[in-house]
């Protein structure tokens, strides 16, 4: 004996269950840092529950008999469960890593213009916070369509930097240990806006922080990139940004290491840009932090 | 062998019985041999005598919607072993009551027909919907008869009613019972089977070519292209995560309009038709934070209702970009440039502004380019089956209305962010240096991506965002401001009501218009 039942309503709980599933999997195990930016937590929970409300209620339907109900389109849905389950966000191995590669550091470089992320680096930091300069950085060369773009900002930012020269330093003052500077995740994308902006200032200081290994393909044999990748929003912006550093166990460093990395500010000319640079560094091994990237906080 | 059930519905005197009669009579059922009727309530012509010969038809009357329950179909198995159930089904009973009886397991609901009078029809779903929605929800087919002193396009009209109700369900009008297309599909059983047996072929088919084409990319193509999935895969699920708030609050908002709020105000602002209206009207979305998927049943009905059209246009062209989930998607979507929130929506308004201008100049009115006798429908949402009434009644019926568009919209969102993430991803690194150099080419490939991508206005500007590695911000703005106004699947809904060549003549103007407005931004921004 059977009974027709209301197949509909049968997907769309299945599909509302599965969502909340793989929401809350992201959730509890932390993996949803791999995709949107910590702020949208509340609004991941606050969906999480609607989406349960919208299941139960829809329990009651499922015996509301239907005929000739169109569940193909529910197809869609699909795509993005089952590429959750296949691909999900892996932790801090070197597969991750080359994803992120593939979209920062490695599609500059083979853009012929190995100089891009340096570059980028330099426009990002003379306008402190300006993701405007992110969107420029990949579609380097277009100095002359982003001429205006630029210069306006620059004057803006020099604006604003002539009132805050003061005590931009002195911001970082309080994380000093020993005469170090100890930059933590959360002060980071702060702290190397406000380094590339302003140079001048932080030259001759020593500071200290977590990085990645990365290599650049001008980069001299003794020198690479420790970086972190920055995240404004979700995973489609992210991008990776570094400082050149000099050392002479250099060869001893693998791609993507974890590492501690403690050096003293020098202005250093790459590519026609004045770039902060981290010399007399000193390396120790670095443990990978539960939230890899680093995310900006506007609001 | 299965035993077919076969649903006859509609009202009293819809001629559900004669057409059960022709039924008989027709050479559709020949390869039955017992039938039995189920019959409930009582028509005005009975079946004494119709079907004579070899065919054994047996009658059953039931007088009472409590003689349909979970033993109907099962004495019937017993006690006939019949290879056709046909039901003649009360129209005023509702029909998952039948749909949910237990059946034996050979047994299989084949078809479910609505019978309709022709000249009834509409005069009964604006007094009946609730009781004759369902019934059409459920329907393989609706059958009308009595249409012969209809007047021409009259039955276009009534097809289109009930596509909007249910766009799986065939209609159609009988001529000649034998030779109608659509009845012969339905009812010969050799048809069906070869049917669903192609069906499971073809799909067959394209499950194994997908199969075989991943496993060959995997195996040989890249040995990168793992990495290279899982690249796409993370871009498109975190433009769907931040997404999923958004949609449901767009969802929420939009169902709790539809049934709290009353358009009336605005609708007169609008109709005054003065300059004055045309700022009213570009900031009146402002109180209608609905998708514009949402908003295109709303332009139709003040259409509908002969509003301006200058006034209407520059309504529905602004009242994308003034929204506040809008605004608010922008700001989390931007945190860096909160400006950009307000970029957006001064540009929506001065697009909408200068369109309904233009418009107002050369004097195009409602009636020039609205479709004659159009009669708009919106009830698709209205079929939610409520429990309770009053301001509960109004709570769940917002809660379920919200349920449903976000199962609607999400379908366009996941679309859109597919394409977004597998666009930023594998877009050949020439390519993007190319459309990278031309700030010109990246608005052409903007206002492409406007048209075809078909985002909700909550929601696109997430996928805007997630461009930002490969476009500047004033195509990103572009792709954002205009795809609402363009997208090629509200076109599509609007050419419900207007015609082709006015949208035509829009989407020109609105592109003209856009191209003047961002090139002037590019200096600013």
């Amino acid at each position: 004996m059977g009974r027709k039942k209301n197949m509909e309503a049968i997907v769309q709980v299945f599909i509302l269950i599965a969502i909340v599933c793989l929401l809350i999997d992201a959730m509890i195990s932390k993996k949803v840092n791999y995709y949107v930016h910590p702020r949208f937590y509340v609004g991941i929970w606050a969906s999480i529950t609607v989406l349960v409300l919208f299941a139960i209620s829809l329990i009651s339907k499922i015996k509301t008999a239907r005929h000739n109900v169109n569940i193909r389109h529910y197809v869609i849905f699909a795509i993005p469960l089952v590429a959750a389950l296949l691909f999900p966000a892996t932790g801090i191995n070197s597969k991750d890593m080359t994803i992120a590669n593939n979209n920062t550091v490695a599609s500059n470089s083979e853009q012929k213009n190995p100089n891009s992320e340096t570059d980028n680096n330099t426009i990002d930091g003379t306008n402190s916070d300006s993701y405007d300069s992110e969107s420029m950085t990949n579609e380097e060369a277009s100095a002359d369509v982003t001429d205006a773009t630029a210069s306006t900002q620059e004057n803006e930012q020099a604006n604003d930097i002539g009132e805050e020269t003061v005590d931009i330093y002195e911001k970082y003052a309080q994380y000093e240990v020993d005469g170090i500077m100890v930059i933590n995740d959360d002060i980071f994308a702060d702290w190397y806006c406000d380094v590339y902006g302003n140079l001048d200032e932080f030259v001759g200081k020593k500071c200290q922080y977590l990085a990645q290994v990365y290599s650049m393909e001008d980069f001299e044999e003794n020198q690479f990139l420790a970086g972190r990748y920055f995240m404004v929003c979700c995973a489609a912006d992210l991008v990776g940004y570094g400082i050149v550093c000099e050392s002479d166990i250099r060869s001893e460093l693998k791609d993507e290491e974890w590492i501690t990395v403690t050096g003293t500010i020098s202005e250093y000319e790459y590519s026609g840009y004045m770039v902060p640079r981290l010399t007399d560094v000193t390396i120790t091994e670095g443990e990978a932090p539960d939230v890899e990237y680093i995310y900006y906080n506007n609001y | 062998m299965a035993t077919y059930i076969d649903i006859i519905t509609g009202f009293l005197e819809s001629g559900k019985t004669t057409f059960i009669k022709e039924l008989l009579q027709s050479n559709y059922l020949e390869e039955f041999d017992k039938i039995i009727l189920v019959i409930c309530e009582e028509g005005f012509s009975d079946y004494e005598e119709e079907k004579p010969g070899e065919i054994h038809i047996k009658t059953l009357i039931l007088e009472n919607e409590s003689d349909l329950n979970d033993d109907l179909f099962i004495q019937i198995a017993e006690e006939y072993t019949p290879d056709l159930v046909l039901v003649e089904y009360n129209g005023t009973w509702s029909i998952s009551k039948i749909l949910g009886v237990r059946i034996p397991f050979e047994y299989k609901f084949r078809n479910v027909v609505f019978v309709s009078e022709a000249g009834n029809f509409r005069n009964q779903l604006s007094n009946m919907a609730t009781v004759m929605q369902p019934h059409i929800l459920n329907s393989d087919m609706v059958i009308f008869n009595r249409f012969e002193k209809l007047h021409q396009g009259m039955q276009k009209k009534l097809t289109r009613d009930i596509k909007n109700i249910n766009p799986r369900t065939r209609v159609t009008f009988i001529n000649e019972f034998e030779a109608d297309k659509i009845l012969k599909e339905r009812f010969m059983t050799f048809n069906n089977l070869e049917k669903t047996s192609m069906n499971f072929k073809m799909n067959l088919k394209v499950g194994i070519f997908l199969a075989f084409y991943f496993s060959l990319l995997l195996i040989c193509e890249f040995p990168n292209i793992y990495n290279y999935t899982q690249s796409i895969v993370t871009v498109f699920l975190s433009i769907l995560m931040q997404a999923i708030p958004f949609i449901l609050l767009g969802a929420f908002i939009s169902a709790g309009i539809q049934i709290f709020a009353s358009t009336g105000w605005i609708m007169k602002q609008i109709s005054k038709g003065s300059w004055y209206s045309f700022l009213i009207a570009s900031v009146a979305g402002f109180f209608m934070p609905i998708c514009d998927c949402g908003m295109v049943p709303i332009i139709s009905g003040l259409l509908k209702k002969e509003t301006p059209l200058p006034q209407t246009i520059t309504f529905w062209l602004s009242s994308s970009a003034v929204s506040p989930i809008v605004i608010i998607s922008m700001l989390y979507a931007f945190p860096e440039q909160p400006y950009l929130a307000v970029v957006r929506v001064i540009t929506g308004l001065m697009i909408g502004i200068m369109v309904g201008v233009i418009l107002k100049l050369i004097n195009l009115e409602t009636k020039d380019v609205t479709k004659e006798n159009q009669r708009v429908q919106n009830i698709g949402k209205d079929v939610l089956e409520l429990k309770y009434e009053g301001v509960k009644g109004k709570i769940e019926a917002v809660f379920a209305g919200a349920k449903v568009e976000f199962f609607r919209v999400a379908e366009y969102v996941i679309i859109g962010a597919l394409i977004s993430a597998v666009l930023q991803t594998i877009m050949p690194q020439t390519m993007k240096s190319f459309i990278g150099n031309n700030i010109v080419v990246q608005f052409i490939v903007m206002i492409a991506a406007a048209m075809l991508m078909s985002t909700c206005s909550t929601s696109n500007a997430f996928i805007g965002r997630s461009f930002s590695n490969n476009f500047s911000t004033v195509p990103i703005l572009a792709f954002i401001v205009m795809g609402p106004m363009l997208d090629l699947k509200n076109m599509v809904m609007l050419s419900e009501i207007l015609k082709k060549r006015f949208l035509l003549f829009l989407a020109t103007l609105v592109i003209i218009e856009s191209t003047i407005v961002f090139g002037a931004l590019s200096f600013f921004l």
